[in-house]
């Protein structure tokens, strides 16, 4: 049993219209480099809150755009592959998309534009944190509490509580290993990468650390 | 409190309900005034009838004004909504007396008090002059403002400017103002008539009764007779489909019995498919929304191959009724349609045919389509998105002013 209760959290949210577009690659760079953190986290983020999509749906507004308006295949997938969990912070994941855009925007010499579809449009969300009302203490306990969890919650736990505050793992992770002292199942969690899956296969690859994990611990 | 949400828990992604209800308790009790111009017919309308009994389910004390007006207001205000899309409009000073002489007398009418207040469309937006106090003043705009008529535009804004925030439906849709600009997407209320599950005897007894044939696919068309909804294009289309798949094509709409040019697209509309006993042109009264669940029900594509389009909430009812949508690149349809997921995105006459063509050929792709759809629906679109939107929103907004 863990010292502490480890409690749930989940959020919500609502996006703001930052009145800042893009109709090229070029302003896409620019705007990148001056918009608010909070937008360049929404447009990478927001993403696994909006559905159960397929794989073949690109993880980043960014990279969709550039792909679907621009038309900028080459772009749209060095866009894609920009991962955030290999950045520490926002700031730094700023600085990767700048990077692949320089790069691509100096090979090509001149800025390819949306002549055929929309521009983009820069949002941020504000994010509200709420208490779930679960508590839990025990191994058992929270893979229960996580298998029937808000996709929300799960967003909270593994991006939000992540990247979203500037770290390699979140509370939770620490909690596991700290509290409920099972460093095994701390290191299987802290190795997900969410950022290759949905919310829902998330899931399943939490659930899955639990059960590989069972009777190691 | 929350007896009503119980009866959305069956239909929404599990846990959603109490995560509304975490929202709402610290907003227990708080005055939610909504004013609009009207509390029958159109989309804000239908909105707040199904948004007004979930804020009240949630312990909040919501109430809902309308703005009362002559009929010389309210011609005013049509040429307004009209001038706000893009129509020029000669501003005379006539007109604008007319339009502040009824919004004033309204102010002066209407009990404006509460802890929050929101605004919505041009109608009662010059409510706000009336304000006082601490309550936050949001304007909810429905309309596409990217191409106003500039002189009234700038009437307008001297209002708008006063709120200390407004939403809209798409970014595209908003314009630059010093004030926080928010982003609300429609929604569907899934217990609403024209969404709720319906028994298939009455979906049957239905078609039956409006003379649709149910031995083929059906492709629908649910809009308004109106020229951006191309519904002309959607019979070229379905003529180039008809040359090789076996389908009948039903436009089902309304809004030409008190709009000269929606009686005229009809008359063009019927005189483009004279002589054809497959196409089945409705014109359906504004009530009529079980006729038109029960014909997305039945239909096997459902299109809207607008041109032009505010958010096209019709792709969304089709959604939930589990049908693959072939919509037009246009407004918010392809925030609704994922390309190839849950239908598909068309910027012609023949891209509509191929894609209408492809989904009658292959059952089992328009059946996992719909599938999608409806989930991309139960994620994003449903009413209850919408009562969540505005919690966080009334929470930000006292945070805000702490």
């Amino acid at each position: 049993m863990g010292r502490e209760p480890y409690s749930l959290l989940t959020i919500a949210e609502i996006r703001e219209i930052l009145h800042r577009r893009a109709v090229g690659e070029q302003e896409l760079l620019e705007n990148i480099e001056e918009v608010d953190g909070a937008s360049i986290y929404y447009h990478t983020h927001s993403y696994y809150l909006r559905g159960k999509y397929r794989h073949d749906r690109y993880p980043n507004d960014f990279a969709t755009w550039v792909a679907e308006h621009v038309r900028d295949r080459v772009l749209s997938e060095r866009l894609a592959m920009v991962d955030p969990s290999a950045f520490l912070d926002v700031e730094a994941l700023r600085r990767g998309l700048i990077a692949v855009l320089e790069e691509h925007l100096d090979s090509l010499r001149f800025s390819p534009r949306a002549l055929f579809g929309d521009p983009f449009e820069f949002v941020r969300a504000h994010i509200v944190v709420l208490p779930t009302g679960i508590a839990v203490g025990s191994r058992a306990d929270l893979r229960a509490a996580l298998a029937s969890a808000l996709p929300e919650t799960l967003f909270y736990h593994f991006f939000e509580d992540v990247f979203g505050r500037g770290r390699r793992s979140g509370s939770l992770v620490a909690w596991v290993a700290e509290d409920l002292g099972d460093a095994p199942l701390a290191a299987a969690l802290a190795r997900i990468n969410p950022y290759c899956l949905h919310l829902e296969q998330l899931r399943d690859r939490i659930l899955r650390a639990f059960d590989e994990g069972e009777g190691k611990a | 409190m929350g007896r009503l949400l119980d009866r959305y828990a069956d239909v929404l992604i599990p846990g959603r309900a109490e995560m509304l209800r975490r929202l709402a308790g610290p907003l227990e009790g708080l005055r939610f005034l909504h004013v609009n111009s009207t509390k029958v017919g159109g989309g804000v309308a239908e909105m707040l009838q199904s948004l007004m009994p979930l804020f009240e389910d949630l312990g909040l004390r919501p109430r809902w004004e309308i703005v009362e007006g002559t009929p010389a207001f309210f011609e005013v205000t049509k040429a307004f909504h009209n001038a706000l899309q893009g129509m020029s409009l000669a501003l005379t000073p006539a007109i604008r007396q007319t339009y502040l002489d009824v919004a004033r007398a309204n102010a002066a009418r209407l009990d404006l008090d509460a802890d929050a207040v929101v605004i919505h469309d041009p109608q009662p937006a010059p409510l706000v002059e009336k304000r006082n106090g601490a309550a936050p003043w949001i304007w909810r705009c429905h309309i596409d403002l990217s191409r106003p008529d500039r002189e009234f535009w700038e009437f307008l804004r001297n209002f708008v400017i006063r709120y200390d925030a407004a939403i809209f439906s798409l970014p595209q849709f908003a314009r630059r103002m010093p004030l926080p600009q928010f982003l609300v997407w429609p929604a569907i209320d899934p217990l609403s008539d024209k969404n709720v599950p319906l028994p298939p005897e009455e979906v049957e007894a239905t078609l039956r009764r409006l003379a649709v044939p149910t031995d083929r696919p059906i492709v629908l068309q649910v809009s308004r007779f109106d020229r951006f909804k191309d519904p002309l294009g959607v019979i070229q289309a379905y003529r180039l489909v008809r040359r090789r798949a076996d389908a009948v094509l039903v436009l089902a709409g309304g809004g030409a019995d008190d709009d000269p040019e929606g009686a005229a697209v009809l008359a063009e509309v019927r005189s483009a498919a004279e002589g054809d006993p497959d196409i089945h042109v409705l014109s359906l009264p504004p009530t009529a929304h079980r006729e038109i669940n029960a014909l997305q029900r039945a239909a096997t594509v459902v299109v809207q191959k607008s041109t032009r389009e505010g958010f096209g909430l019709t792709v969304t009812e089709g959604m939930w009724k589990g049908k693959p949508v072939v919509g037009g690149l246009a407004g918010g349809i392809a925030t609704q349609i994922v390309h190839g997921l849950n239908g598909f995105l068309v910027s012609s006459v023949e891209g509509a045919a191929f894609r209408i063509q492809t989904l009658l050929e292959n059952p089992d792709l328009a059946h996992r389509m719909g599938e999608e759809g409806r989930e991309h629906v139960r994620w994003n679109f449903l009413i209850t998105r919408s009562v969540r939107d505005y919690l966080v929103l009334l929470t930000q907004l006292r945070e805000f002013r702490r």
